[in-house]
């Protein structure tokens, strides 16, 4: 499980923990996720995220 | 009247606006985030966002300097509201150099005089031309206007009823610079996360869904944008100085109430007030001689944002010194040593903020440099 980053606002996406209250439970990767997905906080997209390094 | 007794005027007037009208909600901007509209209509009214604009907009056509001199005045007593006070003034300095004569008319007035407020969404376009992230507006050309779509994070002093200029890539072309009100079909305002401070500047996320925009509403088109960004960004840059300018001064009241009952100790730290004092009074007059070149173009930008840098560093050193005299009673939530903390941090994080003025100023150097070696 991974963790990504948004550039312009620093919000978290954690593999392990999903986002259920914007509609992905648990362990929904990243990749998973629809391309129109926007940051929940900034409205920015996935293209906006980054691999945090473990 | 001549400028000088006009100019001591506004400041007389904008001074005691401070005392009796934003004062009372200081507390209240910064812990619950309360929006000082009222506060923003009244200071318009006085000339307080008009200082740099000609009277036949408006203004009152006293000089960019004299406007940095208010922004520091409502920044003695509130950071928060300081940056309201940059955002308001600096859209109306984007509308009067603006090369489209029809829509400095339609909102320079306006705005200058705090009838329309609006909010400078330009961070993301400062970053990304100066070579620190991609732009997150994208214009797709639709008759004589454009389509915008794209989501900006954060933009300040914005609401259903405000103005906001921004900018917008459009592909190869290259960017436009655009008004857009914020009832605009398409565009979404939504809550931010909070923030440690400055809560009560009304910063939203922007979103653009297929926005229309009308080609009077275009401040700059593609083939204007590069030299309509040089012609701005100086006055930009400098007018932001009034925010630190304000807090410093703030710092030093802190430091001169606390002198009075623990002068003994404080002796003892590392930045007094007098030495805080004397660079403050020399950065002011930098600003004072480069006001006026912002202002005419002849400005060099190198010598502006090492100015701005300068400002940075000296606002974060002011608060701090006041947070050490006050000691612990700085640390109450009451006392406005605390906040002023948080304020000059926001100066020194702010577009353009310390590590992007450093790259920029390094760039800059070294392309002289290359420039010189090549000669």
């Amino acid at each position: 499980m991974k963790q990504w980053m948004c550039g312009p606002c620093g919000l978290v996406y954690d593999e392990a923990l999903g986002m259920p209250e914007h509609g992905l439970p648990p362990g929904t990767k990243f990749e998973d996720i629809p391309d129109d997905w926007e940051c929940p906080d900034c409205g920015v997209t996935k293209a906006d995220f980054y691999l945090i390094p473990d | 009247m001549s400028q000088t007794t006009r100019t001591t005027t506004l400041i007389e007037s904008v001074a005691a606006l401070v005392k009796t009208e934003l004062a009372p909600l200081t507390n209240a901007i910064d812990q619950e985030g309360l929006y000082p509209a009222d506060f923003l209509h009244k200071l318009g009214a006085l000339g307080g966002f008009a200082s740099a604009i000609p009277k036949a907009y408006g203004g009152l056509e006293l000089g960019l300097d004299s406007q940095i001199d208010i922004t520091s005045l409502v920044g003695r007593e509130c950071g928060s509201t300081a940056f309201l006070t940059w955002c308001q003034s600096t859209c109306a300095w984007y509308l009067l150099h603006a090369p489209n004569e029809t829509v400095r008319a339609r909102y320079l007035p306006q705005v200058a005089q705090g009838k329309l407020l609006a909010g400078t969404g330009m961070s993301n376009t400062v970053k990304h031309l100066a070579g620190i992230e991609k732009i997150h507006l994208s214009a797709v050309r639709e008759g004589d206007g454009y389509i915008v779509s794209g989501s900006l994070p954060w933009v300040s002093n914005i609401g259903k009823d405000h103005l906001a200029i921004v900018a917008a890539s459009v592909g190869e072309e290259g960017y436009i610079m655009f008004a857009v009100r914020g009832d605009t079909e398409g565009l979404s305002l939504n809550p931010c996360p909070e923030f440690s401070g400055l809560e009560g500047t009304q910063t939203l996320n922007m979103r653009f869904r297929n926005v229309r925009i009308q080609a009077d509403d275009v401040l700059a088109q593609p083939d204007q944008f590069k030299s309509f960004i040089a012609r701005i960004k100086a006055g930009f840059v400098l007018g932001q100085l009034g925010m630190g300018f304000g807090i410093i001064e703030g710092s030093l009241k802190t430091i001169r109430e606390s002198n009075v009952t623990t002068s003994h100790v404080n002796v003892y730290l590392d930045e007094q007030g007098e030495d805080i004092a004397a660079k403050f009074e020399a950065l002011r007059n930098q600003v004072s001689s480069l006001a006026p070149q912002a202002e005419n173009g002849t400005a060099l930008i190198l010598d502006i944002l090492r100015a701005r840098a300068n400002g940075s560093e000296a606002t974060l050193a002011a608060a701090q010194s006041a947070l050490l005299h006050a000691g612990a009673k700085g640390y109450l939530m009451r006392h406005p040593a605390q906040r002023r903390l948080r304020e000059a941090i926001f100066v020194a994080i702010v577009t353009p903020a310390l590590k992007h003025l450093r790259k920029e100023i390094h760039d800059i150097e070294q392309a002289q440099q290359a420039k010189a070696e090549a000669a």
